[in-house]
């Protein structure tokens, strides 16, 4: 079981309640795509992504940020329970979409870098990134636990 | 690979730096030491509490490294073989520690440049750490 202090649990919150998921996922994703390129091979389907500007210009990429970083609201609210909550996603990552997944360490990176760029250091400070960072670890290490 | 376009932008921004060498550096040892508690067994001899003068000055040591090394990017090997010796014989420091510090030195410039840190930046200034790094480590084994 995960260990929260309570100086965490309040960390998490407090960025929580700040971050837009409409602004700070598809500026996330869009990173990933931009500065991992190769992280592209998953995304196939979403139509242009030739070129930086193509990339932040695309809506799918939008959307589809917008979705993932949604998708933590899961995790902030069952702080204690994140390896169940995110099972099923872990399988269908698994199964399904075949992501290694390494690139969820890696976009757990740029959301960090997203949100430190919006917040600056009076906000991000280093211990805000300590427990914001452990909580998204803790989010990666769910949605890879399902893989075999 | 590194464009003629992001080395110039990696050396615009680490001329820019170099003023506030201390105060970067010194935060991006705090946020690794704070996220990643590992890194600190190499610093016992310090004190790396914040603001101490060690940590300010350790950290100045550092970005202007890094922004040496910006100054002339296909000349890495060149400009860091005395700290590829320093690393490899004296300090051992587990090179896997240079990705921290890397992610950190991120996050301290995110802060820093805000919009500035664009996604053109962020990639390249992550392609730049990536290289020092890999020649920091060159001489290990």
């Amino acid at each position: 079981m995960v260990e929260w202090t309570d100086a965490e649990r309040k960390a998490i919150a407090s960025l929580w309640g700040k971050i837009d998921v409409g602004e700070i996922g598809p500026q996330a994703l869009a990173r990933l795509l931009i500065v991992y390129p190769w992280a592209q091979r998953y995304f196939k389907a979403f139509g242009d992504l030739s070129t930086n500007a193509a990339i932040m210009g695309n809506p799918k990429v939008a959307q589809h940020g917008k979705t993932v970083m949604g998708g933590l609201e899961n995790a902030v609210k069952n702080l204690d329970n994140i390896k169940q909550t995110y099972a099923k996603l872990s399988v269908m990552h698994s199964e399904k979409l075949h992501v290694d997944p390494d690139n969820f360490r890696v976009l757990a990176e740029c959301i960090s870098l997203c949100v430190a760029a919006k917040f600056g250091p009076s906000v991000f400070t280093a211990d805000a990134q300590e427990a914001w960072q452990k909580f998204l670890a803790v989010v990666v290490s769910a949605l890879g636990r399902q893989y075999h | 690979m590194l464009s003629k376009r992001e080395k110039d932008l990696i050396k615009e921004i680490w001329e820019r730096l170099t003023p506030v060498a201390a105060e970067i550096g010194a935060d991006a040892l705090l946020r690794m030491f704070a996220s990643y508690p590992g890194t600190k067994t190499y610093f016992s001899h310090l004190d790396i509490s914040p603001n101490s003068s060690h940590l300010l000055a350790h950290g100045k040591k550092i970005v202007l490294a890094i922004a040496e090394g910006a100054q002339d990017i296909s000349q890495l090997t060149v400009t860091l073989a005395p700290l590829q010796t320093l690393h490899a014989y004296q300090l051992r420091i587990d090179p896997r520690n240079f990705k921290l510090l890397s992610h950190s030195m991120l996050v301290s410039l995110a802060c820093y440049l805000g919009d500035e840190f664009t996604p053109v930046a962020h990639a390249a200034m992550d392609k730049y750490l990536s290289a020092f790094a890999a020649v920091l480590a060159e001489k290990y084994r």
